[in-house]
């Protein structure tokens, strides 16, 4: 039998990915305008996965628990950070050095994301802007410790970290010692373009993991909190402590995500940059279609295709129009503020929606009692 | 009765294995520190003095350190090499006082605090301990108490601006 398409299907699929669609007119618009080549494109695109894929994929787990989008990654963020900025002091360098960044962190983001956790279950119902004060908040202590905290109590003497007065961390730390390290370790190039094969395997390796911790006691345990916090409370699962490891899973990834992102990069904004990358991780997983509560890998993928396709050209393509990029960099500045609020908004207009369609259907089926 | 219980289910087997993980972790950290650690290692081929005796430059020698590329030293030559972990070999070919040419090799150990050492080539090919061969290099600037949590820099002379035009350009004469 042929099923036919009504408009209301097309509606649906309107409302349900406009985000992305928005984003692919964007992108086929700004394309012929850049002029970039393809090859260029595609090796910026492929880079652009390799360095942000592990970041965005830290967000999964806590909207399969049904805590939405966490804007508490910044907190493993920090956490990456610290054990970078440790291995740099210490001048350790290559994949031992970014072995030894994840080791460090990983205590770190763990009581991190067990304090945010805590405070997600005191706050529940408002995880999102919990979690993104929280941040804020722990943005504060970190830099007290940066700022104060390394060279007098921190012991860390290295000038290359240091700055010259003795303490606090420089603003920005040259990585040159683990810079492209994972990704020049085994690296193929087909038409021109770098394919870093250990980064894939590393992507891949946390992809088949979240697909495998789906299928775990603790994974379906997530799910069944993220859909119903009583049913499951009723079916005896431990939902503070599941909403807790969520979260905690969630800054680990979002610290190894952070060391890898930094060590592609090369360089540390210590301020900065896990600010920056909370915001932009979670712009890049709207962009690909995912809503506060569902999310999945090919929303990563498409997410990160597409958001960072709009970083690279907008600048190119503000230049072509308006003989300035900073046009284009405003413009990709906004626009991934702006499509946080669209999702948030969208998702509520939905969840309102789907209320009102269940409560008519509740009083026509009363309806219809009444009259038998 | 209660207590015994409690603490045997805290002391239960995926405590052991946690432990052990935690352990293997930790182990792993001391490794990857030791094995990752960069130094950076100045073979210098300059006259040394160590304990009031002098050893004279190598005239001529070829030197690579853990089997890499073979350098050429001259007498007040100092080259860099970057290496990771802590031992290392080190081989040299040089001439000696006939102009016959000698091998030597030798192995050495890096002390693990220390970021940038310097290797004498003298010292090291008249079989002193490696404590009198392998130094610690200090900057310069260190050395004189410029840097962090040195002396501050001395503070300039003031710049006497009372001068009468005629002392302005100096003794004109005397250039000529």
């Amino acid at each position: 039998m042929k099923k036919t398409v009504t408009n209301k299907d097309v509606r649906n699929f309107l409302a349900n990915n406009i985000v992305p669609i928005i984003f692919v007119v964007i992108c086929l618009i700004c394309i012929p305008i850049a002029g970039y080549s393809g090859q260029y494109l595609v090796g910026q695109i492929i880079t652009r996965i390799m360095r942000n894929s592990f970041l965005v994929l830290s967000l999964l787990i806590p909207i399969m628990a049904g805590m939405g989008l966490n804007f508490g990654m910044t907190l493993g963020a920090m956490a990456g950070q610290i054990g970078i900025i440790f291995i740099t002091a210490w001048n350790v360098v290559g994949i031992p050095g970014l072995l030894l960044a994840a080791i460090i962190a990983t205590p770190i983001a763990v009581l991190l994301g067990w304090f945010c956790g805590k405070m997600l279950n005191m706050a529940r119902g408002r995880e999102m802007i919990t979690s993104y004060m929280i941040s804020f908040f722990m943005n504060g202590v970190y830099q007290l410790v940066v700022l104060y905290g390394m060279g007098p109590v921190i012991p860390i003497h290295s000038d290359q970290v240091i700055l010259p007065r003795g303490y606090g961390v420089r603003n920005t730390i040259d990585l040159i010692n683990v810079r492209q390290s994972v990704d020049s370790y085994w690296q193929i190039t087909i038409g021109g373009v770098n394919i870093p094969i250990l980064t894939i395997i590393l992507i891949a390796l946390l992809c088949v993991v979240i697909v495998w911790f789906r299928k775990t006691k603790l994974g379906q345990d997530m799910r069944a909190v993220g859909q119903d916090l009583e049913v499951a409370k009723e079916a005896g699962i431990k939902v503070d402590r599941t909403r807790i490891l969520a979260i905690i899973i969630s800054t680990v990834f979002a610290a190894y995500g952070m060391i890898l992102y930094l060590s592609n990069m090369g360089t540390l904004n210590t301020y900065n940059s896990h600010s920056q990358i909370g915001m932009f991780s979670i712009a890049a997983l709207l962009v690909g279609g995912a809503s506060v509560s569902k999310a999945s890998i090919k929303n990563v993928f498409l997410g990160i295709i597409l958001f960072h396709l709009m970083f690279i050209l907008t600048p190119q393509a503000g230049r072509e129009l308006m003989g300035q990029a900073q046009i284009g960099e405003y413009f990709r500045v906004f626009v991934s503020y702006g499509v946080i609020t669209l999702a948030l908004v969208l998702y509520e207009i939905r969840t309102r929606r789907e209320k009102a369609e269940s409560a008519k259907q509740l009083a026509d089926m009363q309806k219809e009692g009444a009259r038998a | 009765m209660s207590d015994k219980k409690n603490l045997k289910d805290f002391f239960n087997l995926s405590f052991y294995v946690r432990l052990a993980v935690i352990v293997v972790v930790i182990l792993l950290a001391v490794f990857l520190y030791h094995y990752g650690m960069q130094h950076t290692v100045y073979v210098d081929n300059r006259t040394i003095e160590i304990d009031g005796e002098s050893y004279r430059a190598l005239d001529w020698a070829m030197v690579s350190v853990d089997g890499g590329e073979e350098q050429e030293y001259s007498p007040r030559t100092r080259r860099e090499e970057t290496v990771m972990r802590q031992k290392h070999t080190i081989h040299v070919v040089y001439e000696d006082d006939d102009f016959n040419e000698v091998e030597f090799d030798a192995e050495f150990t890096l002390p693990v605090n220390q970021r940038q050492i310097v290797l004498s080539l003298p010292a090291l090919l008249a079989g002193l301990d490696q404590s009198q061969y392998l130094t610690e290099f200090v900057p310069m600037a260190q050395q004189l108490g410029l840097q962090r949590g040195g002396q501050a820099p001395a503070s300039e002379a003031a710049v006497d601006t009372d001068i009468s035009e005629a002392d302005m350009f100096g003794d004109m004469t005397m250039d000529f």
